[in-house]
């Protein structure tokens, strides 16, 4: 549904997108993760054909942002992290016009609104002037028109900024909802928003992509090694001892108390070493009150990526000069860097 | 969603309708058309005083032409500005209309509110045939055609202007000067030709005169609508849509 090849915006003196590569297939809901100014908003606005890319190409349904321009924008819904709206307008009435504007045939029109409408949950807000509306009606409001002609793909900037908790919550299963229907493409740089609604996760960072996967695939390939937390009374310095001599054991590092200890030991991946230190433990006589192991999640994946400053250098680049023509064979829409080693440094 | 590759008709009403519309939603227009009716009216009443005939409908209508380049400002200043400035128009381009046919509609929706501000004035002409008897019609009409093609030609260029700035004040203030300019300096100038630069070369009034709107209404009070008038009008309207929409591609390289 989307294929975007070497992809790159660039403004006055630096590249905002910087020669991303991904496709995201028919019906995949896709996250598309980074923090504030990471390049979410410029690469969702090439895609919507808001303005063209300064080198590479996005392609949507088969047809290409800048010279389809047409058929891509038929194609699509979009709505952009401010959700502008004309203030001036009633919902139905604004609705009724776009659906008019995106091609729904006359006849058709009044159920298409009345679905969106009902779909949405803007039945109490129909006659309403978008103006007089809340924040969280206000984004139903741009939903509501960026499905209104049932669009092949969805892109949504930031649906669900702004609003309080309790709309959120709101706006995300009305979200779900959409995404039984039609491939998305959500933009947010709140972790958990994509943890809840996305198959997948585009993770984007300085204008790259640094991860590509399901939550689970990058939250696990993302780990080289476990880690163990334990909570033993006894003398440190020989359950320290003992504790190096585990099969696989990478790293450890104690934090001692008046009475309980806690040992933090990292394994290799294949190991569980808990049965292992239970052991030690008991043999021992000493006594452990907390053996466990700590999860890396997605949080921390995405907190250690984004604070890296260090990105690979700048790669090639952007010879402005050169027309943008097709790309070359599209690159894989595998991860374009590896990741980073490690987990938590020990 | 067939058969509706962009081109041009299929839009066009839609779009239209919505800027059309959009001029009663702010209560900026009516004090500007209630502004504009007292103006007209006021001057009507004391232009009677020394002209009993048409000759009072088609200064009222000169004079019309020249405030014109106060009011037009208003009207245009928030046709793109506005948009550009509450975002919309990244909604706007990104459905699938054409950037010519946002322009067209943008412009016939503005030309249709001054149509419909200027409308009342032709109760003056009513009110002549009461006190006249017979005024000239025929004049009348053709100072109507000339006001109107004047107006379409301000529309354009305060068109162009809005798109250039997401401040509407500054839409509004460049485009009362670009509208000054063509109306009073030019014609200025055209009098000290003389003083200008490379005056022995260059045909300074002929140019002049010919960038000049005054010098292109004048046969429209006699009564004739001249085509060479029409054309030098519908060549402004032309350039001031033209270069609105080259303003909207232009985010294509900025
Ligand atoms: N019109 C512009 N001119 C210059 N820089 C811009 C412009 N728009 C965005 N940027 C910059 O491009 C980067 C990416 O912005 P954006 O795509 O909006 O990020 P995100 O949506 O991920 O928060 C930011 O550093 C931002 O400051
Ligand atoms: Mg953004």
């Amino acid at each position: 549904m989307i294929e975007v090849a070497n992809l790159t915006k660039r403004y006055a003196g630096f590249a905002a997108v910087d020669n991303i590569s991904f496709k995201v297939d028919k019906g995949e809901i896709v996250g598309f993760l980074g923090k504030n100014g990471a390049g979410k908003s410029t690469t969702m606005k090439m895609l919507s054909c808001f303005f063209p890319p300064t080198w590479g190409s996005a392609r949507v349904a088969g047809f290409d942002c800048v010279t389809d321009s047409m058929e891509v924008r038929q194609r699509i819904g979009y709505m952009p992290e401010r959700v502008p709206l004309y203030e001036d307008m009633r919902v139905e009435e604004y609705l009724d016009y776009r659906a008019r504007l995106r091609g729904v045939p006359r006849r058709a029109r009044s159920s298409a609104v009345n679905e969106v409408i009902s779909t949405i949950g803007l039945k109490d807000m129909r006659r309403k002037l978008i103006g007089s509306l809340s924040k969280g009606y206000r984004q139903r409001t741009g939903l509501a028109e960026a499905i209104v002609h049932k669009p092949e793909l969805l892109i949504l900037d930031e649906p669900t900024a702004g609003l309080d908790p309790g709309q959120i919550r709101q706006v995300r299963e009305v979200i779900k909802e959409l995404g039984k229907r039609t491939t998305l493409l959500l933009s947010t740089h709140i972790l958990s928003e994509v943890e809840i609604t996305a198959t997948r996760i585009l993770l984007i960072h300085k204008g790259r992509i640094v991860a590509n996967g399901s939550p689970g695939s990058l939250v696990g390939g993302a780990q080289s090694s476990r880690r163990f937390r334990a909570e033993i009374r006894g003398p440190v310095a020989m359950i320290e001892a003992m504790l190096k001599g585990l099969p696989g054991l990478k790293g450890l590092s104690v934090a001692p108390g008046e009475e309980w200890s806690v040992f933090t030991i990292d394994s290799d991946l294949e190991q569980d070493l808990r049965a292992d230190v239970a052991k030690f433990v008991v043999d021992n006589g000493w006594d452990l009150r907390e053996l466990s192991e700590e999860k890396r999640t997605l949080e921390d994946l995405f907190v250690q990526i984004t604070t890296t400053d260090e990105v690979a250098p700048p790669g090639a680049p952007a010879p402005v000069s050169t027309p943008v023509a097709p790309a070359p064979e599209a690159p894989p829409a595998e991860p374009l860097k590896e990741w980073p080693e490690g987990g938590a440094t020990s | 969603m067939a058969g509706r590759r962009g081109d041009l008709v299929t839009n066009l009403p839609a779009l239209t309708k919505r800027e059309f519309t959009a001029n009663f939603y702010s209560p900026m227009a009516y004090v500007i058309a209630t502004f504009y009716l007292l103006f007209a009216g006021l001057s009507f009443y004391i232009l009677l005083r020394d002209q009993r005939d048409a000759n009072a409908m088609r200064s009222l209508l000169t004079f019309l032409g020249f405030i014109h380049t106060i009011f037009i400002p208003m009207v245009t200043m928030r046709l793109i500005s506005e948009e550009r400035k509450s975002g919309t128009l990244e909604m706007l381009v990104t459905a699938p209309v054409s950037d010519t046919e946002i322009a067209i509609s943008k412009f016939l929706g503005a030309t249709l509110f001054t149509a419909l501000m200027i409308a009342p004035t032709t109760l003056f002409t009513w009110v002549l045939t009461r006190i006249n008897g017979r005024p000239d019609i025929g004049m009348i009409q053709a100072s109507y055609v000339g006001l109107m093609l004047l107006s379409m030609s301000y529309i354009a260029l305060g068109l162009f202007i809005s798109s250039l700035t997401a401040n509407q004040i500054v839409a509004a203030i460049l485009t009362f000067v670009t509208l000054f300019t063509f109306y009073f300096l030019v014609g200025f100038l055209t009098g000290s030709a003389e003083s200008l630069p490379f005056h022995e070369k260059i045909p300074w009034p002929d140019i002049l005169n010919y960038m000049h709107f005054g010098a292109h209404l004048q046969s429209f009070g006699k009564g004739l609508v001249d085509s060479r008038d029409v054309v030098y009008f519908a060549s402004v309207i032309s350039l001031g849509i033209f270069l609105t929409i080259k303003s909207l591609e232009s985010r294509r390289w900025r």
